[in-house]
């Protein structure tokens, strides 16, 4: 059930019936990406400060709250969006829309916690250094995709400190019911649902303000960030890749299937199992708005750092020439399995229930999404494949130095 | 609110002639089987020059068997569509598969097949490789580090003091033979439990599983882990001039398997002192912006257990994190929760107690454990009823038991800081 309010806000509502909670999951489309020039952070600061206190209560009050109703929470921002999501008992679920209302909406945006919240960031980003995965993949984003969608989302230390509390007033006021998605899955009435939702959210007014993005090609950065340290090579490779909206898309999502889902899975047989290069290895894909990302990632000892890329790149181009029988089976039944297990949790419906409406101005159905990918015949999958060729643009690498002798290093791939 | 439809589990255990353990949860309403085989042994079973041994046979299990090859195995896996993994602990090795109901025998007998691996010596090889990556892999992640350096502390020279992992030297130093040998003596049926939940008939996982040929290993007694356990005070403190935070975590006595109860009251003690948000950790340290992170719960082994509270900080908060995290201690004993902050952490407990138990892997795991362990077995109903049971005297109780730590340690950059 989808439905927009009299104020543009999309609100969704399913049923799970085998379910015992509820879920739900809110998207306000101003991201990291709209923090201005200068201000690179701002919206994950205001994150943190989600929940340091709203509508006159402070933190203690707010959190204690929070606890009381039994509520699992997740405040996270993305370069697209700020997301609010929750997983609680269905009893609970009217005061917690109210509650999530007056945060999103109300917010105390008190100094002290302002403060506190800066210095949490801050140190965020300086956490970012022990976790060398995590950073690898922040550089990628930020050689590949268009400016400022690519931006590091956690910020800047130095434009993080000259924030103040005005900034994160004016960026809360950008929140606006016309870019705000809720969905709700779970143990639930969905009639009942809305006219709760209609009762709380309707009276939520249309941000004065609703900026667009303005995009820019990525900088041209070094392609190997020294971490001399490390234990391993973290390797990270980007390629353009289709959009959601793209009439391929479901093909795309087979090509994943084959390349890296599963212990069979190309990746995983090429690069770990026969050659024992590493431990992990995963492709995954990747969206911004319209851009679209066909993502690996790879963790290797400096000594094997070349073969690895090597292998990798050789497996990419290697989808030109096509799957067999048993590769598309085993992609599809992946496919159907992951999605039929992951919906047995309402948090999971919700979340891809709201990611749906962001995608694609609707809601599919479990059934429709496991038909559109096993529909897909040997014979049309593989001219995709011939003609999909993944082709990486960034090849970024971080660890200690791993280049041959000659220097030379990515080029030479 | 909408009346709930669930139709109510129901758990069964047998057990098999071989000594096979079998314990069974149906949930009709679940779209999907969870399936476990639970084997008793783990790093606390290795002699030292093992160590990293059992970590490895978990490995070896996903690569020839006696009647397929590495690759056919993992296409196995994949064409039932299966979540597929395993791990490796101090004191068990679980094989596991999530499936949907229609490969559930598929999956039983694969994964049964999977545990006698024909130890190829080329499998061997190759996967040493992969397992020395593991091991760097975690040289990356300094925050993985450092309970390995506390078990080491608190428990050497005993086997329970190892690395799960192995070391380069013990990795590279371990033959095939080796291996066998430990996995014949290790791997018997009397010492496996078979645990599925989910959308599946106790009777026919019984099917299945009387018929598996779960190798022919004789079983044999117990060998190293089972002396006297070491219970060491110690501080420790491990360099690493490239990291950025100092990790620290203080561990006191804790319940062992033997204490279900116990486990249950010091787990409601971790949700106060450091749950992430809402805890008097997370109040005085997160909150306020002086550590990164903060953690704090229980460990439970046969005959030991450990309740820990540790943090992440910058360098220059250490001391004061340090500080203010055993004051903490010493303010819960002497300031306990009052009923509504009590209350809250009970809602909480309760609260992710049922939301766990909407995921059939959740509960395989469960009761796998449970039984691999010999806790009695609890249905949702009785465990929620016994969180809810749960008064703030036998709380505190726990709590005036945290004194001193027992062992301290520290990894980052700092080069003197307790």
């Amino acid at each position: 059930m989808i439905r927009k309010l009299s104020n543009g806000m999309t609100v969704a509502v399913e049923k799970m019936p085998n379910a015992k909670s509820a879920s739900f999951t809110i998207l306000l489309q101003r991201g990291a990406a709209y923090d201005p020039e200068g201000k690179a952070g701002l919206t994950a600061v205001m994150t943190e400060m989600l929940s340091r206190g709203c509508a006159g209560k402070n933190a203690v009050e707010l959190i204690s709250e929070l606890d009381s109703l039994g509520i699992e929470r997740s405040f996270d921002c993305s370069a697209e969006y700020v997301s609010l999501s929750a997983s609680l008992l269905p009893d609970k679920l009217d005061r917690a829309l109210n509650l999530f209302f007056d945060i999103i909406t109300k917010p105390n945006c008190d100094q002290n916690e302002f403060k506190q919240s800066v210095e949490l960031s801050i140190q965020s980003i300086l956490a970012i250094e022990d976790n060398p995965a995590e950073k690898l993949m922040n550089e990628l984003g930020l050689r590949f995709f268009p400016y400022p969608l690519g931006r590091p989302v956690k910020g800047i230390i130095s434009e993080i400190k000259k924030l103040t509390v005005r900034d994160i007033k004016k960026a809360m006021s950008e929140f606006s019911p016309e870019t705000a998605i809720l969905s709700i899955a779970g143990n639930i009435e969905p009639d009942e649902v809305l006219v709760s939702v209609e009762k709380i959210f309707s009276v939520w007014k249309t941000a004065s303000e609703i900026r667009k993005l303005s995009l820019t090609p990525p900088k041209e950065l070094p392609s190997h960030i020294e971490k001399a340290l490390g234990a391993q090579v973290q390797i990270g490779l980007a390629a353009p890749f289709v959009s959601a909206k793209d009439p391929n898309y479901p093909k795309a999502i087979l090509l994943l299937m084959i390349l890296t889902s599963g212990m069979s899975s190309r990746l995983f047989v090429e690069v770990r199992e026969k050659r024992g290069l590493v431990y992990a290895v995963r492709a995954f894909y990747s969206l911004m708005q319209d851009n679209g990302a066909m993502i690996v990632y790879a963790g290797t000892t400096p000594d094997k750092a070349e073969e690895c890329i090597q292998v990798i790149c050789a497996e990419l181009e290697r989808l030109k020439e096509g799957a067999n029988e048993k590769e598309l089976e085993r992609g599809k039944i992946k496919y159907r399995s992951s999605l039929i297990m992951a919906c047995e949790m309402p948090s999971s419906r919700a979340q891809a229930m709201a990611v749906d409406i962001l995608r694609f101005d609707r809601v599919r159905s479990i059934s429709e999404m496991i038909e559109s990918v096993t529909k897909i015949e040997l014979e049309e999958m593989n001219s995709f494949l011939k003609s999909k060729r993944i082709l990486p643009k960034i090849i970024l690498t971080l660890g200690p130095e791993w280049r041959n002798k000659s220097g030379d290093g990515g080029k030479k791939i | 609110m909408s009346s709930n439809t669930v139709s109510k589990s129901r758990y069964s255990s047998t057990v098999l002639s071989s000594g096979l353990r079998i314990v069974v949860e149906e949930i009709p309403s679940a779209a999907s089987v969870a399936v476990g085989f639970f084997v008793e042994t783990g790093s606390r079973n290795e002699p030292p020059e093992l160590m990293g041994v059992s970590h490895f046979l978990e490995h070896m299990s996903f690569k020839a068997t006696k009647k397929r090859s590495a690759l056919e195995v993992n296409m196995a896996l994949d064409d039932m569509g299966s979540h597929a993994n395993a791990y490796t602990s101090w004191e068990r090795t679980v094989f596991y598969a999530q499936v949907l109901p229609e490969f559930m025998s598929s999956a039983v007998n694969l994964i049964a097949e999977m545990i006698d691996p024909a130890f190829l010596v080329s499998d061997f090889d190759c996967e040493k490789n992969v397992i020395l990556e593991e091991i760097e892999m975690y040289n990356d992640r300094p925050e993985s580090l450092l309970f390995d350096e506390i078990m080491q502390a608190r428990f050497s020279p005993h086997p329970l003091s190892g690395r799960i992992l192995g070391t380069r030297e013990t990795i590279q130093n371990l033959t095939h033979e080796m291996m066998k040998q430990y996995h014949s003596e290790r791997y018997h049926p009397s010492r496996i439990v078979l645990a599925v939940s989910g959308a599946v008939r106790a009777e026919d996982v019984e099917t299945v599983a009387e018929k598996l040929a779960l190798g022919s290993n004789k079983a044999t007694t117990f060998s190293a882990g089972n002396n006297t356990l070491p219970k060491n005070k110690a501080k420790c403190s491990r360099i690493r001039e490239g990291d950025m935070q100092e990790q620290f975590m203080a561990v006191w006595e804790g319940p062992s398997y033997k204490e279900h109860r116990a486990l249950y009251i010091a787990g409601m003690l971790g949700i106060l002192l450091g749950d992430e948000e809402g805890s008097r950790l997370s109040w005085s340290l997160t909150h306020t912006g002086l550590a990164q992170s903060i953690e704090a719960g229980v460990v439970a082994f046969t005959d030991t257990g450990l309740f820990y509270a540790g943090f992440a900080s910058l360098p220059e908060n250490f001391s004061k994190c340090r500080e203010i995290l055993f004051d903490e201690i010493k303010r819960i004993k002497d300031k306990p929760p009052n009923k509504s902050e009590f209350e809250r952490a009970k809602t909480k407990f309760a609260s992710r107690t049922i939301l766990s138990s909407e995921s059939t892997q959740g509960r395989m795991m469960g009761i796998g454990v449970d039984e691999l362990t010999r806790q009695p077995h609890l249905n949702l109903e009785e465990e929620l009823k016994l969180i809810l049971s749960i008064t703030s005297d036998e709380v505190n109780a726990f709590s005036s038991t945290l004194n001193e730590a027992e062992v301290e340690g520290s990894i980052g950059p700092m080069q003197e800081n307790m």
